[in-house]
């Protein structure tokens, strides 16, 4: 997924439905308007263009006499030819955009790959392309004779209809299943959810194929017919089939040879069908009426999707071209009829092949200039031929600020702590899908604390479940592959999440209120998936339980260090503070929570669950009535070293996709001798593979190294580091590895970025544990 | 037309109960009912003494969401930002996302109340142009 | 973009407000346990037409809904 950060903000009137078909614009007030008052210009290349109301650029630069755009110029939106660069975004086409003072324009450039536009010209907030989503019934795409009465006629019915035209800014770019179309408009993008979609795009004119297609100063029969309404001069005109309607002109007699000029077309050559001769006719501007087919690639787009239907030209039949015997064929990737000769010389006679092999149809108009003659090229030589190609959306170009508009970054949560973190100078980062305070500024200060003093850390990021129901301890003890059932009420035991195949993808606590209730954490990272899991199999197993999540609604804070107890007590009835691994509710400061004890740290350390509302009176009171005893916080940059220094694993940091328990050194945390569980078929089984790998501590002297640095065994890989750090406590460096089994045993000793380590036990502080339960 | 207020912590009341023992609570007084899923209910009010017939129901302080009011003249301009239609009148209760933040409102015929995450609200206040709370 | 599923709590939702329930769907000739697990992250059934699924709505009631999704749509 695109994801950009930007404000979206839909202009006001946008969201008005168009009642009316004749006036359809819901992005009236956005629409640039043309200006006018006499003196406006646009620049085109470095010419100052003037314009007048109504134009479009392409009218405006070829009335002032210029011929930039080589070949045969539809002015409806469907060549490849009229090409702009529009103030640095590329694939803009200038018979679609409405001219408007001082703007900047440059051609396409001639190897058809325009520059990537400069980093200064990246989307920003205010720059972010507008977006809205639209409910009605009915979207009407195309405002032809068709399109118009569909959208009468539904309206007469009372259906909320809208209409999009690609001639007035509003670009049909998709149609999706829902129905649902999304648009172009030049006031953003617009998602449109509706019912029925009804699509009378009309049809394309067939282009010309013969040499000297590519010159300047062809047109087809309608945009000949358009641009002289609009005021164009096209000189000495020759028309070549079905002559344009209001347009001086002299008729050439014959089929079309070829054009004939340099750069500019000055003659066109016809042959006699009967007599074969060939005539020649000067001119300043050749106009083709070859005949059309169905615009129908948001039709096809669209094929079997419920609520869909075409109407008008676009349902009807192709006139298929003539067989083509020279010139380009495919202007957009450049194939000419040699080219589609040459791929089927060598084999290549199905459509599909002869597409994939010369990229005629891959390009900026899609086959709408192509495909009805390399289709009547295949059908020249025998082929049958299959059905048009399904579509896919996008039917235009669209820049990437127009495809990520509507879509949002990933939105990050915040603790109700936010705040007080910003306001003692913490360094905000993402973590989990939340900001959390990475470091208050002085990384020493925060470990000290812990380890000789009191510290406070907001840890309000931490799953929190409640579970109640006569099925609770059933469900529990088949979702987890410990014992639940001998915990008694205000104690919490460690259990491992695992999945089928018997990887461990979570950790936690489970807590026991009463018989019948239990509080489970998980993770910060995996809380909403957890939340999912533990629901997916109650379902599935029938279980009576009540389930809520309470992730966002408590906050929490841990007081850790060997004066938290301390702390606590001029704060709350210190005889009930739990003994380690248990929990109870009682009032800290005034505020109710439920305090457990526990240890991530190292240090004794006290939970306080509570009501968010009140995280920040609890966390100023613990902040001022610590004072003395030097109470700071701690970020997560210190809580990283703080469990590592214990040993304690990170599950999705220091686990890998398929650790069991045992890889990862907790096959301790498994009761075989219980009942059915989740993973327990795969833990059965695994565990009578041999042991491949292993979550390992080991320590070295000196600077730790980076994440992931290689573990290697007499010159061979053996595996790699997950977490590391220097202890400050311990004077080395200590880290968690995978070491991987190698000549059926496990090293002692390895190499890592050069340097010795040794391997040693987990924790590698306090070992016996005794600081924790003191 | 009035910029709507900023979101602000509400203290509610959840519930979580089997269906049937939700189905029979009723309002208290100047309180609403969301009814988030079959067995969960939001009662916008603190602490809020409802009996619920199940014995084994969840029964919490609700300090998780965020709320705002919006006038009905702001409704089109929500409305945009949703990919599913509100509800054509009130009162009547939704929830889903709006502008990719998952909500929860309560469609009025003078406005809507909407509720979301506590920990998201500032995401839907930038999204919403809610406010100008600097980055 | 694209899917919308009909919750029946809350109503017709885009699929930006669903996670997709991950059900294990192996195809039927791998028999073999330590290959069904192996392989249902990688091969899957690839049901055309109407087919059960779980889906979360996460962005609405946040339970689990098991819905009928036609894949060729
Ligand atoms: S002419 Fe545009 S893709 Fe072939
Ligand atoms: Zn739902």
């Amino acid at each position: 997924m695109i994801t950009i950060t930007k404000r979206v903000f839909p202009p006001r009137s946008a969201t008005r439905f168009i009642r009316k078909t004749e006036a359809p614009s819901f992005f009236r007030a956005t629409l640039p308007t043309c200006d006018d008052a006499p003196g406006k210009v646009i620049d085109f290349e470095g010419t100052q263009v003037p314009f007048e109301k109504g134009d479009t650029v392409l009218t405006a630069v070829l009335r002032a006499g210029m011929r930039p755009w080589r070949g045969c110029l539809c002015a409806d939106g469907d060549c490849p030819y009229c090409l702009i660069t529009l103030e640095g975004i590329s694939y803009v086409r200038a018979c679609r955009t409405p001219a408007v003072e001082g703007m900047k324009v440059e051609s396409h450039p001639s190897d058809g790959y325009p520059a990537l536009p400069p980093s200064s010209q990246a989307p920003t907030r205010e720059r972010g392309v507008g977006f809205e989503m639209i409910h009605c019934d009915i979207v009407v795409i195309g405002l032809g004779r068709s399109g118009r009465e569909a959208a009468a006629e539904a309206e007469e019915r009372g259906r909320r209809v809208v209409t999009l035209d690609a001639r007035a800014g509003r670009e049909a770019v998709g149609v999706y299943p829902g129905p649902e179309v999304v648009a172009r408009t030049r006031g953003g993008m617009v998602r449109m959810f509706c019912e029925e979609v009804v699509v009378a795009t009309g049809s394309v004119e067939v282009q010309p194929v013969c040499p000297g297609n590519q010159l300047a100063g062809i047109l087809t029969k309608r945009a000949a017919e358009r641009l002289v309404a609009a005021g164009v001069e096209l000189g000495r005109v020759v028309s070549v089939g079905v002559p344009p309607d209001g347009v001086e002109h002299e008729p050439a007699r014959g089929g079309l040879v070829r054009f004939v000029g340099e750069g500019t077309v000055q003659r066109v050559a016809t042959v006699d069908d009967e007599t074969g001769a060939e005539h020649a006719y000067p001119c300043d501007t050749a106009v083709v009426g070859l005949g059309s087919g169905p615009r129908d690639t948001l039709a096809r787009m669209a094929q079997g999707l419920p609520g869909v239907r075409s109407v008008g030209s676009v349902a009807g039949h192709l006139d298929r071209p003539p067989v083509p015997e020279a010139g380009v064929v495919c202007p957009c990737s450049e194939v000419t009829v040699d080219d589609l000769r040459s791929v089927w010389n060598r084999g290549f006679h199905e459509l599909e092949l002869i597409k994939r092999s010369t990229l005629a149809g891959t390009g900026a108009c899609q086959g709408a200039v192509c495909m009805p003659h390399v289709r009547s090229f295949v059908a020249a030589g025998g082929q049958e031929l299959p059905p048009s190609f399904t579509a896919r959306p996008v039917v235009a170009q669209i820049t990437m600020g127009e495809a990520a508009a509507g879509w949002y970054h990933h939105a990050d949560r915040r603790t109700a702590l936010h705040d007080e973190h910003l306001a003692l100078g913490a360094r905000m980062e993402r973590s989990g899908g939340w900001l959390r305070p990475w470091t208050y500024g002085d990384a020493d200060r925060e470990y000290w604390a812990v380890r000789s003093g009191v510290s406070i850390c907001d840890v309000s990021t931490l799953g929190k479940i409640l579970v109640s129901g006569p099925d609770a301890e059933s469900c529990l003890e088949r979702i987890y592959p410990a014992t639940i059932a001998p915990l008694r009420p205000g104690r919490a035991k460690y259990v491992l999440v695992l999945d089928e195949r018997g990887y461990v993808f979570d950790d936690g606590l489970v807590c026991r209120d009463d018989a019948n209730r239990f509080l489970l954490t998980a993770t910060s990272a995996g809380a909403g998936y957890f939340e999912m899991w533990l629901r997916d199999w109650a379902d599935a197993w029938g279980m009576d339980v009540r389930i809520l999540d309470r992730t966002a609604s408590w906050g929490a804070i841990s007081v850790t260090g060997p004066r938290s107890g301390e702390l606590l007590s001029r704060l709350g009835d210190a005889g009930r503070l739990p003994s380690f691994m248990g929990h109870t509710e009682m009032e800290v400061a005034g505020v109710a929570c439920r305090v457990m004890r526990l240890s991530f740290t190292g240090e004794i350390s006290y939970e306080l669950h509570h009501q968010a509302s009140q995280s920040r009176d609890l966390w100023c009171t613990l902040m001022e009535s610590g004072a003395d005893l030097g109470v700071w916080p701690h970020g997560i940059e210190v809580l990283e070293e703080l469990r590592l220094e214990k040993g304690h694993i990170l599950v999705g940091v220091d686990s890998l996709p398929d650790s069991t328990p045992r890889r990862l050194g907790h096959g301790w945390a498994v009761r075989m001798d219980k009942g059915d569980f989740v993973g327990r078929l795969a833990v059965a089984r695994t565990s009578r593979m041999d042991l491949d790998k292993l979550l390992v501590g080991l320590e070295m002297e000196a600077d730790p190294p980076r994440k992931g640095a290689i573990l290697r065994v007499k010159g061979g890989y053996a595996g790699f580091v997950t977490s590391s750090t220097w202890s400050r406590v311990l004077g080395r460096s200590v880290m968690l590895a995978w070491l991987y089994v190698r000549d059926g045993e496990y090293a002692d000793d390895v190499l890592i970025e050069g340097r010795p380590a040794r391997r040693v036990a987990v924790p590698f502080y306090d070992p016996e544990g005794l600081r924790v339960r003191a | 037309m009035s910029a709507p207020d900023r979101f602000e912590r509400i203290e509610a009341t959840r519930i979580v109960a089997v269906p049937g023992a939700l189905d029979e609570i009723e309002a208290p007084f100047g309180g609403h009912l969301l009814r988030l899923a079959p067995d969960d209910l939001l009662v916008l009010q603190p602490q809020a003494r409802v009996d619920v017939a199940d014995r084994y129901a969840i029964v919490e302080s609700e300090a998780g969401f965020s709320a705002a009011w919006f006038d009905r003249s702001e409704l089109p301009r929500l409305q945009a930002l949703s990919a599913w239609e509100f509800p054509r009148r009130g009162p009547a209760f939704a929830q889903g996302h709006l502008g990719g933040i998952p909500v929860k409102a309560l469609f009025y015929e003078s406005g809507v109340l909407v509720l979301v995450p506590a920990v998201l609200a500032h995401h839907l206040e930038e999204r919403l142009g809610v406010g100008d709370r600097p980055e | 973009m694209v899917l919308r599923l009909a919750c029946p709590h809350c109503g017709p939702r885009p699929v930006e407000e669903w996670m997709y329930g991950e059900v294990p769907d192996p195809p039927d000739y791998l028999t073999e346990a330590d290959e069904r697990d192996v392989d249902r992250g990688f091969m899957m059934s690839n049901t055309e037409g109407a087919k059960q699924e779980r889906w979360f709505h996460a962005g609405g009631c946040r339970r689990w809904q098991t819905i009928e999704r036609d894949t060729t749509l």
